[in-house]
């Protein structure tokens, strides 16, 4: 066995405990700049992992860890996320009062969590990397002490994920008690295996349904969805950003493993109950946001609407709906990370939050007031951008299985409706912008040259991915071809 | 012999859903103390089922770590906040329905699956969890989780004490 | 008079389903941290029981990894609680209510 198989997540581990002993001889004004050397670190990881290709042999440690090309794809999904987080986080890091330095590397830390749940093919190590991921956002969501909001943020996001956590536990327990093993290969073995019966096991079926409850908390799925708008208004904005992107691709992946690795046949069986999620969660999503006037609030509404959209392609059980899947994740981090830059970056004086504390941007700051109503005109899936793409990715592939089951027409007919809804509340963001009266601060917003770079990052991304789709649908079709 | 471990079994089960319920529901008190102290009785109870099903191990680990180190902590806390006026505040009728509805539908359907899969079935329990086989297992085939589980406790400890540092320097 | 796994599982989901009573229905936050636990260690005997049945030593792994995580968890979620309180001097979570639109 190969321990360069775990190359990446070794040197991304090495690198937080490096960051975390730097702040012991770095004078305090100097703290701030780490982030970018983090960041760079992380970079130089994301340029090993793009020469890195899947290895012959991709399993490691008996079939737990798996490096195929979806662990790959996810790898660096994750390593641009942190890298545009750190990068936020620098820019934010004046609103920390103490540890700037832990907050770099707890954010790498939860970063290595992400790219052992990328590979996870064991519920073991589902489990571990899991916990990893959350316990430190517990600490990243409730970093602002000194903010009454951010703690409140923080103790309901305990409650919730520890509950989640419980709820996994409990259902992995039962999966292991009449599969009789942890992992995904032999679970596969075992439900294809008819003289088993494992496909009818009711408490196999017991122990799925209570996991699916875990994970869907993780990626704030309705009816488990409570938790995100506070979070997300809470929790210091980079952390937001992160738990926006990081956590819920997190969730992502560790489904689309469980439900096309581990039980094919359940998934099979269980499309309806999908479809139905997948449809009461975009109705939710967008309707509870056309009234927000927090922008954080309102985003994090939104991200519950995006689960839909992603539970979708899911549903569909499809090559071509899983392909969407990564591809509308990838446009979602661009999208949704160019969002958030601009809230740190203009909200920093005021504190305010509310969306008409944008009014005037464009007299401000045109690259931000255009960086954000890119952001919110692909989040609404407006052409050409990344969202569309990714929207009509999923649609598309929900049409052709619903050739075979009717009410896939239902789901994509509400995924137009929901649609139509977030023009509403997007448009308002953008409304607020231009036309929302005197701006209340007219003193233009002076930006750093990193700054600038991470918001031009992130637009490149949005349009490229929009404009040139055909790279990153390769590539996602190539990832999506390890589930065969 | 096999009439004692049943015995015991019954009585240790017994015991923890009593103590679990005294827990969750008190009638007598509400105060967070009274819900610590039964919920060491039952972290205790359990670790007697534990080594009624031969994880000698764990049941040592489970006395030590939940019993001794967690339920400590909690102990610790609720002295330290001195928490006297929650004891007054009332039950929601609306929660309580909630709460009775949810766990009465988990309940329902897993007796229902239960009752259809008899997973007891055949089953020959022979299985010991000593300390060397466990370990043995611990430091071969999940050492990676193992590994992970030690980055997440650095994580606890960086996390305890940013949360807890008393000065925002 | 012979148990067997279906007892032990009996015994594990209602200690699930009390724990779950108490995260719902309590208002402490501390409390509900306490039902939490209970939910993991209703999982935890689960685990136990089906590894001693299956002959599988790998459910006592994980419940040992449980227990260092459930560890880990308690020690960040009571340090949090701390935090809460010193700020706001409650462990109520009905005066958990600045986060509203």
């Amino acid at each position: 066995m190969n321990v360069l198989i775990l190359k990446h997540e070794i040197t991304l581990l090495l690198l937080a405990l490096g960051v975390m002993l730097a702040d012991l001889w770095l004078p305090p004004e100097r703290k701030r700049g780490l982030g970018y050397l983090a960041s760079a670190g992380v970079g130089a990881i994301l340029i090993c992992s793009l020469l890195t290709s899947v290895p012959e042999s991709p399993f490691a440690f008996r079939q737990m860890y798996v490096l195929d090309g979806m662990a790959l794809f996810f790898k660096r999904f994750f390593l641009v996320a942190t890298i545009l987080v750190l990068l936020m986080a620098v820019e934010f890091s004046d609103r920390i009062q103490a540890g700037i330095s832990e907050y770099y590397s707890l954010i790498l830390f939860a970063s290595a969590g992400m790219m052992f749940a990328a590979s996870a093919n064991d519920f073991a190590l589902l489990f571990v990397a899991l916990e990893l991921i959350t316990v430190t956002f517990y600490v990243l969501v409730s970093f602002q002490r000194g903010r009454a909001t951010s703690l409140e943020a923080g103790v309901k996001y305990l409650i919730i994920g520890a509950l989640s956590s419980a709820f996994m536990v409990f259902g992995i327990a039962f999966i292991f008690g009449t599969s009789g093993s942890f992992n995904f290969g032999d679970i596969a073995a075992k439900l294809a295996s008819p003289e088993a019966g494992l496909v009818n096991n009711k408490l196999f079926l017991f122990g799925l349904l209570f996991l699916l409850v875990g994970l869907g908390f993780k990626i704030a799925a309705v009816p488990f969805q409570i938790w995100a708008p506070d979070v997300y208004q809470g929790a210091p904005t980079p952390t937001t950003a992160f738990l926006a992107v990081g956590s819920k691709a997190a969730g992502m992946v560790l489904l689309m493993r469980v439900l096309f690795v581990a039980v094919p046949e359940v998934t099979a069986q269980w499309w309806k109950l999908l479809v139905v999620i997948s449809a009461l969660t975009i109705l939710y999503g967008n309707l509870c946001a056309l009234p927000q006037t927090n922008i954080k609030r309102l985003l994090g509404y939104s991200s519950i609407s995006h689960a839909g959209y992603l539970l979708l392609g899911i549903a569909a059980a499809t090559t071509a709906g899983q392909s969407a899947v990564l591809y509308y994740l990838s446009g979602y981090l661009f999208t949704v990370l160019a969002a958030f830059v601009v809230i740190v970056l203009v909200l920093r004086d005021t504190g305010a939050e509310e969306i008409s504390s944008l009014a005037g941007l464009h007299q401000r700051s045109p690259l931000l007031a255009a960086a954000m109503t890119i952001s919110m005109v692909s989040l609404a899936g407006i052409p050409p951008l990344a969202g569309f793409f990714g929207k009509l990715l999923l649609i598309k592939s929900a049409l052709v299985v619903g050739a075979e089951h009717q009410s896939f027409y239902w789901l994509v007919g509400i995924a137009v409706v929901g649609v139509v809804i977030s023009l509403a509340y997007y448009l308002g963001v953008v409304r607020a912008i231009y036309w929302g009266g005197e701006a209340a601060e007219k003193s233009a917003v002076t930006l750093s040259l990193p700054a600038t770079l991470t918001v031009a990052a992130c637009l490149v991304g949005i349009l490229f991915i929009g404009i040139y789709p055909n790279p990153l649908m390769k590539a996602a079709e190539a990832a999506v071809l390890s589930f065969k | 012999m096999e009439n004692a471990q049943a015995y015991l079994f019954y009585v240790f089960a017994a015991l923890a859903v009593i103590c679990a319920i005294m827990v969750v529901a008190n009638p007598f008190s509400r105060s967070p103390v009274t819900s610590a102290m039964f919920l060491v009785l039952t972290m205790g109870c359990l670790a007697g089922l534990f080594t009624l099903l031969h994880a000698f191990f764990l049941a040592a680990v489970q006395i030590l770590v939940y019993a001794g180190a967690v339920m400590v902590l909690f102990l610790f806390v609720i002295m330290l906040l001195d928490l006297k006026e929650e004891q007054r505040r009332q039950v929601k009728s609306l929660s309580l329905v909630a709460g009775l509805v949810s766990v009465g539908a988990i309940l329902a359907i897993f007796v229902r699956s239960l009752i259809a899969t008899k997973p007891g079935e055949g089953a020959l329990a022979n299985v010991e969890g000593s300390t060397s086989k466990l370990g043995k297992l611990l430091f071969t085939q999940y050492l990676l989780p193992f590994e992970i589980v030690s980055v997440l406790l650095l994580v606890a400890m960086v996390g305890v004490v940013l949360l807890s540092k008393k000065d925002l320097k | 008079m012979n148990v067997g796994l279906e007892h032990y599982l009996v015994v594990s989901a209602v200690l699930f389903a009390l724990g779950l009573l108490g995260v719902v229905t309590r208002r402490n936050i501390l409390v509900i941290y306490m039902s939490l636990e209970l939910m993991l260690n209703a999982a935890n005997l689960a685990l136990v029981a089906f590894s001693r049945f299956n002959n599988n030593l790998d459910g006592q792994v994980m419940v040992f990894f449980i227990i260092t995580v459930a560890a880990a968890e308690v020690a960040v979620g009571l340090a949090l609680i701390v935090a809460l309180y010193r700020r706001r001097q409650t462990t109520h979570v009905e005066d958990l209510n600045l986060l509203k639109h």
